[in-house]
């Protein structure tokens, strides 16, 4: 972190203004994963080993298929099993916090509030499950970066990295990428939440890069609506965020074309995802974070 | 360019409508940040220069579209005065001199003040250009090119068509299609010359590229009281009954008029009669009149009405009748007595038949179809019935036996054959009827003249009797015949017939079938025969039994004696043409021949076959002023027409409309009402199909941009 954010992140916790958004992006996550724990307790991540390790208090949200029924039966207290992977299972966060996701035009928020809640609110499901969550930021490069933890404290670290300002630099997701392969050296799941405004070519080889080295990757594709769906009708003075440039047009003139390119954009990520062996789960800032990671993780489980 | 509705024009103001909106619209940008331009950016790279071009054609459409709403509204149109006619300059200046023209104006008579307009036309038009200077009343009367400065005419008398007038500056302008003309028509206005019965409506309007100016010499208060009518109730009054004249007099003027001496004086040539009453009568108002000139004797009385006031036109001041106060027409009838008793004589049958009252044939006609009964007042004719044989043949003079009828061809013999040809060289009518005429007689009759044509030995019919079955529609002889509910001629049937092949100058009025001649007249000196090509004679039919042969008998000697149609007194006013006169009959220097295009010109007396070929004129008389004319043993009796009188006038509205003149917004100064013609063409349906294809351009081209 740079001094002018460590100095903002010292007043942050004075200023009024970076408390209510820190408290509400801590109450955005926590509505998410009670959302989520409401209505399915289910664990979303599955360790990959079985081998036993050891037994600990049954928590809410456990997978019930671990609970030792024959230890219940003897002793009327739930106990479930801890597998080897489930302790050593870590979640990788990684948002995109370049200039570009501070786009909102038609959406709740923008691109990197959206991010932060879906990063923290997995966090948070992460870390009740004990299984170690890193979080790192990424713009031209990763910026910051929290080793994987499950202590007590991590949470409220991740919220606080994701609440600091944006360098306002601009995407080099592919180098952002492969930067986070070589941080995340344990095998893991890998969440990037990006807008993935970077040629594809990069992105596919930083997804390359992160599944050779046996991670699971999700990729959050964070868009706008306005970004993802040009306006209909109107006259707009598009601004560029990366870069310093505008250019004024109607909507209806330049609306179809745009329409088909960011299609063929899409698809040609949806084509490199599946053949990396990536999830990829579009999503644009309307929709509400509980709402897509509800119906992410439950397609995750049907799956 | 001119416009119809020009207050629409503002809504020009509304081009600037697209324009501020395309302004405000420029500025109306909504600020969007996105986190990547690259898509937009290359879409709008593709197409920048497309999208820049339709930016700026569909704001001049819109442009356009408000443009031309806004003259659709406010129509406009051009004018087009004298489209197709370049050139030299030509005008064309027509001067009303009908009756109503010699009224007082300023310079004397009103048609002396046309005079003076005509010559101000003339000078305002400009030395270069050519006058044609055209007298009009009910004729029209050119006169010759080169004619610097009109003369007006002493009397005028005619009545007012400014249809004729019309025509002929039609015609005057088609015969200068390379010229740049304009027509001045000089008038008083006068309402009657619309109402004219020979006008044709079809034919009487200005060329839509020709100028016309209506110079009003007219008054606007006219005091003027007119005898409007002049008649006796019969035009032949029977010897030894009272003749009675009926007049009207109406006050078109404002003003009444108190003791108005009305005289009537009638003169048969050695004896007048002369009656006179006061009239008063009130403005606006018609008085009737009737004068009782007693018994008159026998013989033609010209009768001249007139009152005694000073108003404001003088011609209907005075009126012609005539009257025939007549004793029955002396006929001698020749039969040869060959029958028995008298009743039984072929001139029994004629002398009874003319010695019926003829005067109402056609009612006889319809009596005779209905009853039996003939009708039997006192009669026009005093037959008397000579028998060759045995009476001595009285002296055959035109003056004093104006008929004579032959019962039978076959009767007359060589030395009546000359005399009956003298009779009828002299002035004298013939009737005959056919007979079984010899050889020998018959070739006296062909050298006599005195037969229709080369006439054959009668011929007997087969097993149909010959009938009467085609008539000459245009005979007066046989008009009371023309209806075939009323008299039937083909009832007739007859068992002879004369067989004729009629000359060149024989008129045939009646046919038998195929083709035969049945009645014939012809011209011969100065009288007039009339054969029935068949007999009287029982051998060659019994129709003197029916009810038909009275009428047939009256109406060939009235033809003979000019009692039919009209009668010997005839009516006419003055501009009248007639066509009732034989052509071979001799020119009347009184009168004034007409052209076959209805323009008078004064000839010089001669034949028409004297005339030059190339002056096409017809001998038909047109007359020129009031007075008796006496042509052969009729009377014509001419007067100003009655509707001349009639000082009523149209404004200049209902004269443009009349004649299709649009009305120009040339200054009008207060003696002369300028009219100009003009052409518009208006441009609306181009604008309306301009917009229709602009406003779908536009939908076309809605999607825009303006990168």
């Amino acid at each position: 972190m740079s001094i002018t954010t460590s100095q903002k992140n010292a007043t942050a916790w004075l200023n009024p203004a970076e408390m209510a958004r820190l408290s509400s992006l801590e109450l955005r996550a926590r509505d998410v994963v009670e959302g989520y724990l409401q209505g399915l307790h289910r664990s979303p991540f599955v360790g990959y080993s079985v081998e036993f390790s050891s037994h600990r208090r049954y928590g809410a949200g456990d997978d019930l298929r671990h609970v030792n029924w024959k230890l219940f039966a003897r002793q009327r207290k739930l106990y479930v099993k801890e597998y080897d992977a489930e302790t050593n299972m870590n979640l990788y966060l990684f948002v995109d916090s370049s200039r570009s996701m501070q786009c909102q035009v038609d959406g709740l928020m923008t691109k990197y509030e959206y991010s932060s809640v879906l990063a923290a609110a997995m966090a948070s499901l992460a870390l009740k499950q004990r299984d170690g969550v890193a979080l790192g930021r990424m713009d031209d490069g990763i910026t910051n970066y929290l080793d994987p933890s499950a202590k007590p404290g991590r949470w409220e670290e991740c919220v606080r990295m994701l609440s600091v300002d944006a360098q306002v630099r601009t995407t080099k997701l592919g180098r952002s990428l492969e930067q986070a392969a070589s941080l995340a050296r344990h095998k893991g799941v890998v969440a990037i939440f990006s807008d993935l405004v970077d040629d594809l070519t990069e992105v596919a080889n930083g997804l390359q890069q992160l599944r050779h080295r046996g991670h699971e990757v999700l990729l959050f594709h964070i868009l706008d609506p306005c970004e993802r769906r040009f306006p209909k009708s109107g006259r707009f003075r598009i601004v560029d965020m990366e870069e310093d440039r505008s250019v004024t047009t109607d909507a209806e003139s330049v609306r179809r074309e745009y329409q088909t390119r960011v299609d063929q954009w899409c698809s040609d990520l949806r084509d490199i995802c599946l053949h990396q062996g990536v999830d990829r789960v579009e999503v644009t800032t309307d929709e509400t974070p509980a709402e897509t990671l509800v119906n992410f993780l439950v397609k995750k489980n049907c799956l | 360019m001119t416009f119809v509705q020009t207050s629409f024009l503002i809504a020009t103001a509304a081009v600037a409508i697209p324009i501020v909106v395309h302004l405000l619209s420029r500025r109306q940008v909504r600020r969007v940040e996105l986190g990547t331009m690259r898509f937009l950016q290359d879409v709008i790279q593709d197409g920048s220069q497309k999208r820049r071009l339709r930016r700026w054609l569909l704001l001049a459409i819109r442009s356009l579209v408000m443009l031309l709403l806004a003259l659709l509204f406010a129509r406009p149109y051009l004018v087009d005065q004298l489209s197709g006619r370049s050139g030299s300059r030509s005008r064309i200046i027509l001067i009303d001199r009908s009756a109503s023209m010699s009224m007082e104006g300023p310079n004397g008579r009103l048609v002396d003040d046309a005079v003076v307009a005509a010559t101000d036309a003339a000078e305002e038009a400009g030395g270069a250009a050519s006058i044609s200077y055209a007298w009009f009343d009910r004729h029209v009367q050119p006169l010759p090119e080169g004619t610097q400065l009109p003369t007006a005419p002493r009397t005028v008398t005619a009545s007012t068509n400014y249809g004729a007038a019309v025509r002929w500056a039609n015609t005057a302008i088609d015969a200068r299609p390379n010229n740049v003309v304009d027509v001045v028509m000089i008038t008083d206005m006068q309402q009657n010359g619309l109402q004219s019965r020979i006008t044709e409506l079809a034919a009487s309007t200005f060329p839509a590229d020709v100028p016309v100016k209506i110079v009003d010499v007219g008054r606007e208060a006219v005091n003027n009281l007119a005898i409007s009518q002049l008649s006796s109730r019969t035009s032949r009054v029977a010897f030894g009954n009272r003749v009675q004249l009926d007049m009207t007099l109406i006050n078109y003027g404002s003003l009444p008029y108190e003791a108005v001496t009305a005289k009537a004086v009638a003169f048969d040539g050695s004896r007048s009669v002369r009656l006179s009453k006061s009239v008063k009568i009130a403005a606006g108002e018609a008085q009737e009149l009737v004068f009782d000139l007693g018994k008159l004797n026998p013989g033609t009385w010209r009768i001249t009405a007139s009152i005694d006031v000073n108003d404001d036109l003088v011609t209907d001041n005075q009126r012609l009748t005539a009257v025939e106060v007549s004793a029955p027409t002396r006929v001698i009838v020749f039969d040869d007595n060959q029958q028995d008793s008298v009743a039984k004589t072929n001139s029994y049958y004629v002398a009874t038949a003319l010695a019926q009252d003829g005067s109402n044939v056609r009612g006889a006609a319809v009596a005779a179809k209905d009853s039996e009964e003939p009708v039997t007042e006192e009669g026009r004719f005093d037959p008397e019935i000579v028998y060759l044989n045995s009476d001595s043949i009285p002296s055959l003079s035109p003056a004093e036996v104006p008929l004579t009828v032959v019962c039978d061809a076959s009767i007359v013999d060589s030395s009546l054959l000359p005399r009956l040809q003298e009779y009828v060289k002299q002035g004298g009518r013939l009737l005959v009827f056919a007979g079984d005429v010899s050889d020998s007689l018959l070739a006296e009759w062909q050298q006599s003249g005195l037969v229709p044509g080369i006439m054959d030995s009668p011929i007997r019919s087969g097993a149909m009797p010959f009938r009467i079955i085609s008539l000459d529609p245009s005979s007066q002889m046989m008009k009371p015949f023309d209806d075939p509910q009323h008299a039937d001629l083909s009832r007739l049937a007859f068992r002879q017939l004369m067989p004729v092949k009629p000359a060149a100058d024989t008129r045939v009025v009646a046919w038998f079938d195929e083709g035969r001649p049945a009645i014939t007249e012809q011209v011969v000196g100065q009288g007039q025969i009339v054969w029935f090509l068949s007999g009287v004679d029982s051998k060659w039919s019994n129709w003197t039994a029916s009810p038909l042969y009275l009428p047939v008998v009256q109406q060939m000697a009235a033809e003979l004696l000019n009692l039919n149609g009209e009668g010997r007194i005839r009516h006419r006013d003055v501009g009248d043409e007639d066509h009732q006169f034989l052509t071979s009959s001799p020119v009347n220097k009184n009168w004034t021949p007409v052209s076959s295009s209805g323009t008078t010109a004064n000839v010089p007396e001669q034949s028409k076959d004297q005339q030059p070929a190339d002056q096409q004129l017809s001998m038909t008389p047109v007359y020129t002023s009031p007075r008796f004319e006496q042509f052969g043993q009729s009377l014509y009796v001419i007067n100003t027409a009655a509707q001349e009188s009639d000082p009523t006038r149209i404004d200049a509205e209902a004269l443009q409309k009349h004649f299709g003149i649009n009305v120009s917004e040339a200054a009008e100064s207060s003696e002369t009402k300028t009219i100009s013609v003009q052409k518009k063409i208006e441009y609306w349906p181009w604008l309306a199909a301009a917009l229709f294809v602009l406003v779908f351009a536009e939908f076309c081209l809605s999607n825009r941009t303006t990168a």
